[in-house]
């Protein structure tokens, strides 16, 4: 496997999931085998961007946890039903069951699970990538997450609560000597044109940005109808995803 | 098959780690502020260049108009 990712933001609507949904897309596109999960324990949404009804899943992460279901059992192949030419992609979603959903918040599970689950989809499923769609804030759950990533990207829209909060988050992840950019998005369009913004928030944050994303009223209108970059592969918020794939790709 | 084991302690562990940082929050706030003051002064400059483009293309607009006008007389 060339790297586990996992998406994060200190803030919920940064548009995590969105961009969770595309850049998995996109590396798939550029001949990758890529596997997702909706590590959104509490309000998982990822399945809704991929066109996956929480009813056709056969396993959700809840089973695996819980041992009612093996890893094959949980993941669904989404290449050919996303229509994808080149790649793969795999998913595992979460329930959206209220009782499951309570049941896992409430009890505790092993402090490397995160690192099992990578290993075991690439093993059975043999992945490039793998990327962990996160719950937003400081949480435990989050913080597992991103220690069993190769590679975390928070996601910060230019709100002084989220800039407030990213510069929060990325000290915990200095201390915690691990790797990480700031990816700008729904950035306002007359700030997006600032040529030193990437490099003040850099400079602000004391981190690398790996990217910038405008905001556009297409990508919010498109109400996450299934993924944007499939239906807009030449719109700017699509090739700016493609180019951060491929960014990430050549590392 | 794999099982949640009991005395699996995963969050705990996540929790002591986030309870052993010390966080100075007052950098937060001095880091906020002066990205804000940065970010005041990078739009201020836009919008006096937009302001300048306004200006410009007014004049030019007028100049234009002038021209015609007087092609107008000249026919």
């Amino acid at each position: 496997m060339r790297g586990v990712i996992s998406i994060h933001s200190y803030r919920g609507g940064t548009g995590k999931s969105t961009i969770t949904a595309n850049l998995a897309i996109a590396l798939a596109q550029l001949g990758y085998r890529v596997a997702t999960i909706d590590l959104d324990l509490s309000s998982p949404g990822l399945h809704v961007i991929l066109n996956v009804n929480q009813s056709s899943l056969k396993g959700t992460l809840n089973d695996f946890i819980y041992g009612r279901c093996t890893i094959e059992g949980c993941v669904l192949d989404l290449t050919d039903h996303l229509g994808l030419a080149s790649g793969g992609l795999m998913f595992i979603g979460s329930s959206m069951k209220p009782e499951e959903i309570s049941q896992l918040m409430k009890k505790d599970y092993e402090e490397s699970l995160f690192k099992r689950i990578a290993f075991e989809v690439d093993r059975k499923f043999g992945v490039d990538y793998l990327i962990f769609d996160t719950h937003p804030g400081l949480v435990e759950d989050t913080l597992l997450a991103v220690l069993s990533s190769d590679l975390s990207l928070i996601v910060m829209r230019m709100d002084r609560q989220d800039i407030s909060g990213t510069f929060l988050l990325a000290k915990v992840l200095r201390r915690l000597n691990k790797v990480f950019y700031i990816l700008l998005n729904m950035v306002p369009p007359e700030m997006a044109q600032m040529p030193e913004l990437k490099e003040d928030v850099s400079n602000a944050l004391k981190a690398p940005v790996l990217g910038l994303i405008p905001f556009y009223d297409e990508v919010l209108s498109h109400r996450s109808k299934g993924a944007f970059i499939l239906r807009h592969p030449k719109h700017v918020f699509s090739t700016t995803i493609y180019d951060i794939a491929k960014t990430i790709s050549s590392w | 098959m794999d099982k949640v084991e009991e005395g699996s302690k995963g969050r705990e562990f996540a929790a002591n780690l986030l309870r052993g940082m010390e966080i100075d929050l007052g950098e937060i706030d001095d880091a906020l502020s002066s990205f804000e003051a940065k970010l005041n002064s990078l739009e201020e400059r836009i919008s006096s260049l937009e302001e300048r483009v306004r200006k410009l293309e007014t004049s030019i607009k007028g100049e234009r108009e002038d021209e015609g006008s007087n092609l107008d007389t000249l026919l």
